[in-house]
């Protein structure tokens, strides 16, 4: 296959596989949190209605995003912000880093943004010298343990309780307990002193608001209002896509983000920031890395529309038994294999393979995105450009010139039947050792369809 | 060129020939409750949060409730209510704060959620450092759902606005609840006339 280094999921994938039990625990942890999506879509009788509303709106805001872009920069200047543009992560880290060490900046708490896992800003920071500290919980526990949030909701949805213990006696001395109850305290003092020392504060960003230059934040926990109200500089980082025109349409996604993501009617705190505290500087960096290319993309386009809720991960069957470590970028699971492949087709060739199309991630995107038949197209373009591996194009090149030959293709069945009952039972299982990983043989036929039909006397 | 044309210019140049896509009305069959206060108090319950109806004098409620009297440092943001601090003259400052107490200027039945302006508030650190967490909201300042909340609202109103829907709470570790994150471990809401 085509040179450069590139990320097998199947290959990654093989020794999670491995460990059944914890599969099981996985997956079952994994649709309890559909489960509840479920639920909570159920007691709105007008869930398709805002399904189809929020598509209306994100493919509007599209379509039109570089007047949305120009309105929202103008709205925000006029409330006080600094508004900054990066055409791709490495100019994102620059502006970010720029920023703080200006301010002599040395400790930053950062709360939830895919945007800068994107953009590789934590090492990019920290090669620099300056402490970032990722406050979301779960981002705190897989920071500590130096792996990447294996979710872009629940990142630590991969690990147990006495993991989570176990790191932190190892790396904080805390008291040795696996109980969440105890874990959570511990994490609440320790990063209580991390907000009131902080000097600066990196959030992301869930919706900004054209109409008015305002950025809206999400959290259960109030890691990023910690962040926000107590040090003089607040840097807030978001990719183009997520712009919605007027705060009105933020009724439509509150009401549908939430309850996608974890089955709750709301975010324990839905902030509106329109401009810094007094006393602050506010920057907002709108990063592009991409997806500009993606918009002109008519295929793919309505990728963008993604509001980074988790739903189609939650429950993919794959995403469910594999975890987000074997797809090997920031964001895993069904979108992820859409986003990844457009950005580096090359590295991320594997992804849209890492799929059964069974559709169900279409079926709960409250924003509409087509994941599977995007899914699909990607995997007919990663084949014309030679992304895949060569058997499997032989192969198929193979296989339909055998079936656009019907005389020969019935005298191979033939043959292939004859010598298959002949050949001895090891030697068959050494043959179908790869096909039957997993997967159980059909029964050899004595005759083929075609040949059975011919000679039928019972039919008329 | 810089960055912000760059972008701006790519963008356009990919956009020449798509169609805008239409914009919809924000209208639905949007869910209604025959009684909202009963609603808001079933959604708030399920946060968790507590709510207590004040009937009479709800500064009198406030002052009457465990959480009040047990609190050592209380900073009161509503006229009526007494506090035992004096207003925050930094964020940090509301660090040492066992309760905070604020007035919502509107709750949403389906969720629970109150909408808590920057306007008037003072520090807002307040209502994120405080071990506890009080809203005080009119009982006729409640809304079925959001659409009705951002009908009347003026986000804009301020530079904070915030709709807190119950305590801090997290589930990162084994999708087991544990409210009392980062944020207050507790939020009462006094609702009354």
């Amino acid at each position: 296959m085509r040179g450069k280094a590139y990320i097998d999921h199947a290959k990654r994938a093989r020794p999670v596989l491995a460990d059944t039990a914890r599969v099981t625990w996985h997956d079952a942890s994994l649709w309890a949190v559909r489960a509840k999506r479920d639920k909570a879509a159920m007691r709105l009788p007008e869930w398709e209605q805002l399904r189809d509303l929020a598509s209306a709106i994100k493919a509007h805001t599209v379509s039109q995003l570089p007047r949305y872009l120009e309105q929202f920069e103008a709205a925000a200047q006029a409330r006080g912000a600094v508004v900054h543009f990066a055409r791709d992560a490495a100019e994102h880290n620059a502006i970010v880093a720029g920023l703080l060490r200006s301010r002599g900046v040395t400790k930053v708490v950062k709360s939830k943004s895919m945007l800068t896992e994107e953009c590789g800003l934590n090492p990019h920071l920290e090669a620099l010298g300056i402490e970032v500290v990722d406050t979301d919980l779960g981002e705190f526990i897989v920071q500590l343990r130096h792996e990447p949030p294996s979710h872009i909701v629940l990142p630590a949805i991969h690990l147990k309780r006495e993991d989570v213990g176990e790191t932190f006696t190892r790396v904080l001395a805390a008291e040795p307990t696996s109980d969440p109850q105890r874990l959570t305290e511990f994490a609440r003092q320790h990063l209580r002193q991390k907000f009131l020392a902080a000097e600066a504060a990196i959030t992301g960003v869930n919706f900004a608001i054209a109409e008015t230059g305002g950025v809206v934040v999400c959290t259960n926990e109030g890691n990023a209002d910690l962040g926000m109200a107590l040090p003089p500089l607040h840097i807030a980082c978001l990719g183009i896509e997520k712009l919605i025109p007027r705060a009105q349409d933020l009724g439509v996604f509150a009401r549908l983000l939430a309850r996608s993501a974890t089955g709750q009617a709301i975010t324990t705190y839905t902030s509106h920031i329109h401009g810094p505290r007094a006393g602050q500087e506010l920057h907002i960096v709108l990063v592009d890395n991409g997806r500009s290319s993606l918009l002109g993309n008519a295929s793919h386009r309505s990728a963008l529309k993604c509001i980074r809720c988790g739903a189609c991960m939650n429950t993919c069957p794959v995403y469910r038994r594999t975890g987000g470590h074997s797809y090997g970028t920031e964001v895993p699971g069904p979108i992820g294999s859409i986003l990844a492949p457009m950005r580096d087709p090359s590295r991320h060739r594997t992804l849209p393979f890492a799929c059964t199309l069974c559709a169900s991630c279409t079926q709960v995107c409250p924003v509409e995105v087509d994941l599977h038949p995007q899914l699909l197209l990607l995997r007919e373009r990663l084949t014309e450009a030679r992304l895949t591996p060569f058997v499997k194009r032989f192969g198929a090149v193979l296989a339909g010139w055998l079936l656009a030959h019907p005389v020969l293709f019935r005298a191979c069945g033939r043959l292939g039947r004859w010598l298959l009952l002949r050949l001895s039972l090891s030697l068959r299982e050494r043959l179908f050792k790869g096909y039957e990983q997993g997967r159980k043989s059909p029964e050899l036929p004595a005759q083929s369809f075609h040949d059975w039909y011919r000679h039928r006397k019972d039919l008329p | 060129m810089n960055s912000r044309d760059a972008i701006l210019g790519a963008l356009k140049q990919r956009l020449r020939h798509v169609p805008e896509a239409p914009l919809l009305e924000l209208e639905g069959d949007w869910v209604s409750y025959p009684d909202l206060k009963e609603q808001f108090i079933a959604a708030a319950g399920e946060l968790p949060a507590t709510v207590v109806e004040s009937l009479g004098s709800w500064v009198e409620t406030v002052e009457g409730l465990e959480l009040y009297r047990n609190s050592k440092q209380i900073l009161s943001l509503v006229e009526g209510v007494g506090g035992n601090c004096a207003a925050l003259n930094k964020p940090r400052a509301a660090a040492s704060l066992d309760l905070a107490i604020a007035r919502g200027q509107l709750g949403v039945a389906e969720s629970g959620a109150i909408w808590v302006s920057g306007k008037g508030l003072g520090q807002r650190s307040a209502l994120f450092l405080a071990q506890h967490l009080l809203l005080v909201l009119h009982r006729t300042e409640l809304v079925p759902h959001l659409h009705a909340a951002y009908e009347r609202l003026d986000v804009t109103e301020d530079a904070f606005g915030c709709f807190i829907a119950g305590p801090s709470k997290t589930a990162d570790i084994e999708q087991a609840l544990v409210v009392g994150a980062h944020g207050p471990r507790s939020l009462t809401i006094v609702l009354h006339d």
